[in-house]
Order: structure tokens, then sequence, then C-alpha cells
């Protein structure tokens, strides 16, 4: 009945909906949790803690060459810049809505 | 290239410089604050000249340093639109791990409060006008 209600009035409430995702295939120049820290510290001192925490980054794979990392679709854009600042430097090579999708491409390109 | 070739080269190229004032026209000027390059490109800046900023810079800054980088960013395209200058952002990369992907150029540009379309539209613009002028053997 409410969300009946809310639509009527024009607000589009949907509950218990996961976000969307986006999983980024990078390249680091030094080993992946090493790696991962690197980014979460400069995204942090960038984008600050609330948004940070909002963007849900997460290591999901990670082997001697590449990492997978997830990050919520509407904080992508924090994500790429704090790649792109990240001293030591690293690489965004793909990007996918699917880290299934991404590791095909990934083993496809190799 | 920092100036001129005396002979006719094979290639198309820039000059660039990092220094406002210069003896040769540059194409490209690299600056690294551009608040306080701003009075002196107001008075020796030509039209049509390029004003870069490198992310790799940008690397090596604190957090509230490239806060301050961004603004840069943002002023220096209101500055160029208003000058007849193209803003230029590059990767700076000596080196593959630098480079930096497209979608990451556009995301630093969204942050500086820039068109990332309509930046990358001026920019071939820019420089299609610039080496057409270029004569090569």
């Amino acid at each position: 009945m409410a969300r009946q209600a809310a639509c009527k009035e024009g607000i589009d409430l949907t509950l218990n909906r996961k976000g969307r995702k986006r999983y980024v295939l990078v390249l680091p120049t030094e080993q992946g949790s090493k790696a991962f820290e690197s980014l979460t510290r400069r995204s942090r001192e960038l984008f600050g803690h609330v948004e940070m925490h909002r963007a849900g980054l997460a290591l999901i794979r990670s082997d001697d060459k590449v990492m997978i990392v997830r990050c919520g679709l509407d904080q992508l854009d924090n994500l790429l810049v704090s790649i792109a600042l990240t001293d030591p430097p690293m690489v965004a090579l793909d990007m996918s809505a699917s880290a299934r999708r991404l590791r095909r491409r990934h083993s496809e390109s190799e | 290239m920092p100036s001129i070739p005396n002979s006719p080269v094979k290639f198309p190229f820039v000059v660039v410089s990092s220094s406002v004032k210069t003896t040769q026209p540059a194409n490209v000027i690299t600056l690294t604050s551009f608040s306080h390059a701003k009075e002196r490109l107001k008075k020796y800046c030509k039209k049509g000249t390029g004003l870069e900023f490198i992310v790799n810079h940008a690397r090596k800054m604190t957090g509230s340093e490239v806060a301050r980088w961004f603004a840069d960013i943002g002023e220096a395209s209101a500055f160029c639109e208003s000058a007849g200058c193209q803003l230029i952002l590059s990767s700076g990369a000596d080196t593959l791990s630098e480079m930096i992907s497209g979608r990451c150029l556009d995301a630093i540009l969204k942050e500086s409060g820039v068109d990332p379309d309509g930046h990358w539209q001026d920019m071939n613009t820019w420089l299609d006008k610039l080496l057409a002028r270029r004569v090569s053997i």
C-alpha cells in the first residue's frame, strides 16, 4: 500500500535492492593487496571516509599481474580518479558489470 | 620539441615549454600551478596556445594539493574559453605503468568541472588546425 501510494505521488521507491556495481581490471606496479591498500588510502585522502564507504570498494581478485576491484556504479568516477592519481602508478585496463565477464575478456586478450 | 627545428623535419611536431614568457613562441605551455601563472598568461599567452596539465605531477601531491590542482584545471578551462587557448590534460607518462586510460582522464575532467566530450572535440579541432599550419617534407 505504501509503495503504491509512493508511486502515485511520483516517487519511485524500491526496497531491498542492491546498488549496481562495476568491476575494474587494474594493472598495479606492486603486489595486489599492497596496491589495493595504496588505492584505498588515496581514495580516502581525496574523497573522504563517507564517499569511500559509499563506494564499497573491495578487492575481488588479485594475482601477480592484475587485480579486480569492485565499486558502486555511482562512485565509479571517484575510483577512476583515485586509480589515475595513486602513487605508485596503476593502470585501469578494463571495466565490466560482472567479474566473470571481466576475467573472461582478460584471459581472451592474453 | 623544446624549440622549432632549423631544418625541415619529416614529422609533425608541437613546441612545448614550461615557461610562459619565452623567446620562441611555444604551442604548448606546461603548467604546475595555474593560479601562480595566471597574470603572466594574461599578458603573454597568445591565442591558440595549449595549456597543459600533467597527471603524473599530481600523483606526488597530497590530498589538499590535488584539490587545488582540480580547481586550477577548472579555472584554466574557463580562462582558455575566454582567451581562445586550449586546455590539455596529459598523462606525462614515461613508462607503460604511468599511462592513463581515457575513461580515467574523463573522470578527472568531470571532477574539475569540465565536460569531457566537448573537451576532446575541442582538442581534435585545435590539433588539426595546429598541425595543418606545419609544413613537412
